[in-house]
């Protein structure tokens, strides 16, 4: 009993210390906000980038052009060879008509005209396309698939790209390796952050500290409340990092509004769900409790107080 | 009961402020602690509350050898223990009412026995009419005695002052005495420091003179 009222009357001074001085209270909320939103934004695209290479959306695309005037039947024959391949090569496939292939042509700006030109013609050019998302990077049998479509009669040419593709892993693949570095970074600045704004705290506090030290407090007498206060500001500024974040997605999102409707839902970023929330806040706070630790303990060795 | 038995306390840097110091303190004693200033008067004194720790002897108050316990013990010790510091130690963010109850804060009272205690105490040292009023602006005697009235709010068998006479008109000096008597009367071990002894002799009491972190005379 004595000790839950200890925690909470140690709750309520803190909630009164932060709104004693609100200014200087939202000066360190926002400094500790604005970090955590640039190392949550840093997480959000990592994370993203992490869905992409596991949906595979870096393996080759191969592309089946077929012969003009094809009809119905030779249609689903190809289809029905591509569906002879199991799962773990083929992911998926479309097939785009060439009436689809023109519209596709239409909508780009400065194909239009002669895509207009052309449609006015009744000569459509373009041919009737299957695409096919694969589901492996391996070489050796996304070519016997290439192969075996080939020699079908009404396919005319079948195209993979397979550079292509290893560009983009390693693309991918580097930018990983700068989200991470940047995630490091952001973590290590946010810690010396928490610990410094903390640190400043405790200083404007360390004659209540040393006196109640000398009177007889106990370290976690000293340190509930302090810690409190911590984890008070520290929730405060998550909540508004983690609103900041999701406008960053949104924004982002925007931006690449275009890329999306080109190649699907992959482009566009995924926000923090309330458990992503959650971890993230929950990290921050027990750094903040640690840096009380810390700095409560630099205030008595400064102090001299035993 | 205190005992210090050839006791040393050495600073960094090689200064020696307590040199083969003995002498013991009886329950319910009053003694005045007497030298010059830099004597080590309150050396001393931190010793006895555990906020330093002896170079070398032994120190036991109430039966505890100070240098056989670990930190919590030494919290412990010094929440028994009532001490007025040389700097007074006030804290000036917060009224007289509050600088007082911090004592019993520590100890987890109740929000009402904090109430009746802390404003019994403000009274034994004639400070209740300035109860709400800030720590500056009080007189000189007036923040002693609210170091006073923190120091037994808790009422702890062991009162320490170091110096709380220092700064005081002869007037004012005395009646800090008197409330000091007083508390020896209710049987509590109290041990003053002073440089300045002539304000002591009037009192009967044992006088324990340090001279250069030694017995004196
Ligand atoms: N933290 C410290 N570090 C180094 N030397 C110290 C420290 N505290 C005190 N001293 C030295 O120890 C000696 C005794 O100091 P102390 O404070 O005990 O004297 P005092 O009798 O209380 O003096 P005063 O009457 O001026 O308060 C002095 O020489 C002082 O300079
Ligand atoms: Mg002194």
């Amino acid at each position: 009993m004595k000790t839950i009222s200890m925690h909470f009357r140690s709750f309520i001074l803190a909630i009164y210390d932060i709104f004693k001085n609100p200014f200087e209270q939202l000066l360190n909320i926002l400094t500790i906000a604005v970090i955590i939103t640039v190392l949550g934004s840093v997480l959000v695209i990592s994370k993203n980038i992490y869905n992409l290479q596991k949906n595979n959306m870096n393996f080759p695309q191969i592309v089946i052009y077929l012969k003009d005037n094809v009809g119905q039947n030779d249609i689903s024959a190809v289809e029905a060879a591509i569906n002879k391949f199991n799962s773990k090569v083929i992911k998926n496939y479309q097939f785009i008509s060439k009436a689809e292939g023109l519209n596709e042509l239409e909508k780009d700006k400065e194909l239009k005209q002669i895509a207009s030109d052309v449609a006015s013609s009744n000569n459509n050019p373009v041919p009737d396309v299957l695409i096919i998302n694969t589901n492996t990077p391996d070489s050796h049998s996304l070519q016997m698939l290439v192969n075996k479509i080939s020699k079908l009669n009404m396919v005319d040419d079948v195209q993979m790209d397979v550079n292509y593709a290893n560009k983009i892993t390693n693309l991918v693949g580097f930018i990983s390796k700068i989200l991470r570095l940047l995630q490091v970074t952001f973590s290590i600045i946010l810690i010396i952050v928490i610990y410094n704004v903390i640190r400043l705290q405790m200083l404007l506090r360390q004659d209540e500290i040393i006196v109640s030290r000398l009177i007889g407090a106990s370290d976690s007498f000293i340190m509930r409340p302090l810690a409190y206060y911590a984890i008070l500001q520290i929730t405060i500024a998550s909540a508004l990092a983690m609103y900041l974040v999701n406008l960053f997605v949104i924004y982002i999102n925007n931006m690449f509004i275009s890329l999306s409707s080109l190649f699907g839902d992959g482009f566009l970023l995924k926000q923090f769900s309330p458990i992503q929330m959650l971890q993230v806040t929950g990290t921050v706070v027990i750094f903040g409790i640690f840096a009380v630790f810390l700095a409560v303990r630099w205030v008595f060795r400064k102090s001299y107080v035993a | 009961m205190i005992v210090f038995d050839q006791v040393y306390k050495k600073y960094p840097g090689n200064i020696t402020a307590v040199e083969n110091l003995s002498f013991s303190i009886e329950r319910g004693e009053l003694v005045f602690l007497a030298g010059h200033s830099g004597a080590g008067k309150s050396t001393i004194l931190k010793l006895i509350a555990g906020s330093l720790t002896a170079s070398d002897g032994m120190i036991m108050v109430n039966g505890i050898d100070l240098s056989k316990i670990n930190q919590n013990h030494r919290t412990f010790i010094r929440q028994h223990i009532g001490f007025i510091f040389q700097d007074h130690k006030i804290l000036f963010d917060r009224n007289v009412f509050a600088n007082v109850r911090l004592a019993l804060d520590i100890l987890g009272y109740s929000e009402k026995e904090v109430k009746t205690r802390v404003t019994k105490a403000i009274t034994s040292v004639g400070l209740e009419h300035k109860i709400n009023v800030m720590p500056q602006e009080l007189s000189g005697g007036e923040q002693q005695r609210l170091c006073i009235a923190r120091a037994v709010v808790h009422r702890p068998k062991i009162l320490i002052a170091d110096e709380p006479t220092a700064n005081l008109d002869r007037g004012n000096a005395l009646r800090i005495l008197e409330l000091f008597k007083m508390f020896h009367k209710a049987g509590v071990t109290i041990i003053i420091s002073a440089h300045d002894e002539n304000i002591l002799g009037d009192y009967g009491k044992r006088i324990i003179r340090i001279n250069q972190g030694q017995l004196g005379s």
